[in-house]
């Protein structure tokens, strides 16, 4: 067991951000000022969630009272922490059961493979035990707040605490286990990265959905066979899932007997989980090198059949690095995503009264055109450049300079490969607001055109400073998405310009009788201009920043010189 | 052919300031096998990165085959094969995907394209190409980037420690085909810290530390020179930068 907890302390401090090693480094490279926006960001997302429960738990508490099934509340509460346990739980074990770097050089050294297992199990606990506190507490707390509290409560509630998130961990491992054993995890990484996230995301929204939805105005359902119906549901709901059901029922007064049965089957389950993993886990491990003599020589490539053209095979390669790793899948598809997400999330948070307030209070006449065209170019425009950002290359952008290809065609590339992206994601984005704002239909004759042209020139703009001083260094995808100031930056610029161009336009519209449609012409052929002249010139600068090299591979501080 | 005119390359200002490329003068001509040796940090992969366009010497010329690389750089590219010294791949790219793609770029006509199997058949690597190249192990990202070099049969072919992490067979398959590639007349520049390779394989070596060539000679002359009769390569290697060390340190 000792052995165990040295090989949670060593993977602990291997990885944590709040460990001495980690303030050092970020002391190194000057980013401690990040740490009190860290803290405040998380306290402030468990303050929402904290008030968020309540809101939910009070709501059920009453229900709970009213149907005769106080134990309604505490029902809803595990469920909550087992759902989200395991969904943190599956993420959290593949990485750290499997891809983590050291497994493979743990299993050289003196440890038995239970020892490895059982220490990365107590890892993947200690954060579901923070999960399992919040939906917990907050439960415990509704519940006290609202009745008489007995012993039990608070008695049951310290061990649901403690154990509480044993068995739902040990389904997710069990769960990561199988997949592992089913498919191969380090081929398909990506792909079921992506899967989780938008399992998850789906989850989170159904689950949100259904709260809602079901317990939306809990006083409104005081008629006797509402209240019957509920009942019934819940009764069903409850002998279908008796292993929620008892530590639901621990909660209350002389719930101390279904307490002894549901600490039993989370350790029973946990010790399960471990053994189950532990098993043949060196042999799970050592899967990865072995994949790629699971195929045939067979499969021989179509490439050697037809060929295609430098500048389609520098296409292809574009989205070979788009889909490199989930983390640029994702954020592209948020980028594409942004604005009719924004709409759903708004039209399902917002209640119906608020909605029409505010669709009043948007009317904005015959401008409505110059409105949609504005806020979608801006939107748009300063969300699609960081797809297709040289730094996305990272190192492997030696492989483009080395490449006897002119800078422009690399940029060409780029561009095209935006367009395809973005373009149609304009359009639909577009026609949406059109219809949203009811700004008239032949409006869209120049926003389509107009916005399509400017966005090939933000491109332009913003791909100065990345050939400038690209972000090549970064060890992990997230770094040139989210350190990446020249993204930052060239978005700065597309603003600017956006208000330079925009602010006279306001002008006009809203004092002047000008025609909408004249202006956003006007705005269409600016674009178009600017088109013409800025492109060649950064052109020009691709080729020479290519021929050079970029001087990439390293910057100057990042190795320490010999001498 | 390669010919470098007094190439300079300093990284950093300042404190971090390392003058890694001295003054280099240095000529390899055509059809010959060149093995370029030096201790860690000597700045081997430095002048390797200025050849190939990775990075722009701060002063000097450098001349490939009759095209002044720094002002035709298109055409000095389109006649190298590179093989950095860490192997840089589009992760999930299958090997024939990314074989596919650098044919293309580099307008490998379909029936140059037979190379591919010939030489993936050469490295044993026929069974891995279907799969993505983020499962490769080591060794064989290695002789994926060996075939993705050779694969336009360049003019001048360079190489940054190419035999570290091959195996015996495959190690002696790429020897093999150095020599072939320059009885066809081309050139082969290579850096290694493997002995017994330079010595029984290159026409010529060069031996650089601390950023200056202090010797460029075939290996037989190295080792007949006055006063050194009788030692292996590795012996003049480790007095000739040891002798460096003294008057800098
Ligand atoms: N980007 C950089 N910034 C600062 N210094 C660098 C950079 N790249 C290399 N150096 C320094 O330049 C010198 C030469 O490095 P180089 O990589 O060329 O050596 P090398 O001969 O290839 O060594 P090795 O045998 O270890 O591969 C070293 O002192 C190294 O620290
Ligand atoms: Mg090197």
């Amino acid at each position: 067991m000792k052995r165990t907890f040295l090989l949670v302390k060593a993977s602990l401090q291997g990885s944590a951000l709040f460990t001495k090693y980690g303030f050092r480094q970020l002391r190194e490279r000057d980013l401690l000022w990040v740490l009190p926006f860290a803290v405040a960001g998380i306290l402030l997302l468990a303050g929402l969630a904290v008030f968020y429960l309540l809101s939910i738990y009070e709501n059920l508490f009453y229900i709970g009272e009213q149907t005769g099934h106080p134990e309604l509340l505490f029902f809803y509460a595990v469920s909550g922490s087992w759902i989200f346990v395991f969904l943190t739980t599956v993420p959290l074990s593949l990485s750290l059961f499997y891809y983590a770097k050291d497994s493979r050089f743990l299993a050289f050294l003196p440890f038995s493979a239970h020892e490895i297992t059982c220490s990365r199990f107590i890892r993947v606990c200690l954060p579901v035990f923070l999960i399992n506190a919040l939906f917990l507490a907050t439960a415990v707390f509704t519940f006290a707040r609202n009745s008489v509290s007995s012993a039990d409560l608070f008695l049951s509630g310290g061990v649901h605490l403690l154990t509480g998130f044993l068995f739902p961990a040990s389904m997710g491992l069990f769960f990561v286990v199988l997949l592992v054993r089913i498919i191969n995890v380090s081929r398909h990484k990506t792909a079921l990265e992506v899967a989780g996230m938008f399992f998850a995301i789906a989850m989170i929204i159904i689950i949100q959905l259904s709260v809602t939805r079901s317990i939306a105005d809990p006083h409104a359902m005081k008629s006797a066979d509402t209240l019957s119906v509920i009942r019934g549901m819940f009764e069903k709901l409850m002998n279908t899932f008796f292993l929620i059901r008892w530590p639901a029922r621990s909660f209350l007064a002389g719930g101390i007997p279904f307490l002894i049965p549901s600490v039993l089957v989370g350790l029973a389950s946990a010790v399960l989980a471990v053994g189950v993993t532990g098993f043949r886990f060196f042999n799970d491990l050592g899967r990865r090198s072995e994949s790629h003599r699971t195929r045939t020589a067979a499969a021989k490539s179509k490439g050697l059949q037809h060929r295609t053209k430098p500048l389609s095979a520098l296409l292809k390669k574009e989205y070979a690095v788009l889909f490199s790793n989930s983390t640029f899948i994702f954020q592209t598809a948020g980028e594409m995503l942004i604005l009719p997400l924004l709409i759903v999330i708004y039209a399902f948070a917002i209640p119906k009264e608020a909605l029409e307030l505010i669709a009043r209070q948007l009317a904005f006449g015959r401008n409505a055109g110059l409105v949609v065209f504005a806020a979608v170019t801006l939107i748009t425009s300063m969300n699609s450049f960081a797809s297709c950002s040289i730094s996305r290359e990272g190192k492997s952008f030696a492989l483009s300079a080395v490449l006897p290809i002119p800078g422009r065609t690399h940029v060409t590339a780029k561009l095209l490969s935006q367009i395809i992206l973005y373009f149609p994601v304009y359009t639909v984005n577009a026609v949406i607001m059109v219809f949203l704002l009811q700004a008239p239909a032949e409006s869209l004759l120049y926003i389509i055109p107009g916005g399509c042209l400017f966005l090939v020139f933000s491109f332009f703009i913003q791909i100065r400073g990345d050939l400038k001083k690209p972000v090549l260094d970064w060890t992990h995808p997230m770094q040139a998405v989210k350190n990446n100031l020249n993204i930052v930056a060239g978005m700065g610029k597309v603003f600017f310009v956006i208000l330079i161009v925009g602010t006279p336009c306001y002008f006009i519209a809203a004092f002047t009788e000008t025609d909408p449609f004249f202006i956003g012409t006007g705005v269409g052929v600016l674009s178009g201009i600017g088109c013409l002249i800025l492109p060649p010139r950064t052109m020009r600068y691709a080729d020479t920043r290519y021929e050079e090299g970029m001087e990439t591979g390293y910057t100057d501080s990042k190795k320490s010189p010999t001498r | 052919m390669i010919s470098l005119k007094n190439v300079s390359k300093t990284y950093g200002k300042g404190k971090t300031r390392v003058e890694a490329v001295k003054n280099l003068k240095l000529e390899v001509k055509k059809g010959e096998l060149f093995g370029f040796l030096g201790p860690n940090g000597a700045g081997k992969t430095t002048t390797i990165k200025m050849i190939v366009g990775l990075l722009k010497p701060d002063n000097g010329g450098i001349v490939l085959n009759n095209i002044d690389a720094l002002k035709q750089r298109i055409k000095a590219k389109s006649i190298i094969g590179y093989v950095p010294d860490e192997p840089l791949f589009y992760d999930n790219m299958t090997g024939y995907k990314f074989l596919t793609f650098i044919a293309d770029v580099y307008n490998v006509e379909l029936s140059g394209r037979k190379r591919i199997d010939e030489l993936a058949e050469l490295f044993e690597l026929t069974a891995a190409l279907p799969d993505p190249i983020s499962s490769y192990s080591h060794g064989i990202q290695q002789k994926t980037a060996l075939i993705a070099a050779m694969l336009h049969s360049p003019e001048i072919l360079i190489l940054d420690e190419p035999i570290v992490g091959l195996d015996p067979k495959a190690a002696f398959n790429l020897k093999e085909k150095m020599r072939n590639y320059c009885r066809e007349g081309k050139t082969v520049f290579f850096s290694t810290h493997v002995m017994e390779v330079a010595e029984h394989l290159c026409d010529r070596v060069g031996i650089i530390n601390r950023g200056e060539l202090i010797a460029a000679a075939p290996p037989g002359e190295l080792k007949n020179s006055p006063g050194k009769t009788n030692s292996s390569l590795e012996q003049i290697f480790l007095e000739m930068t040891n002798e460096a060390d003294i008057p800098a340190g």
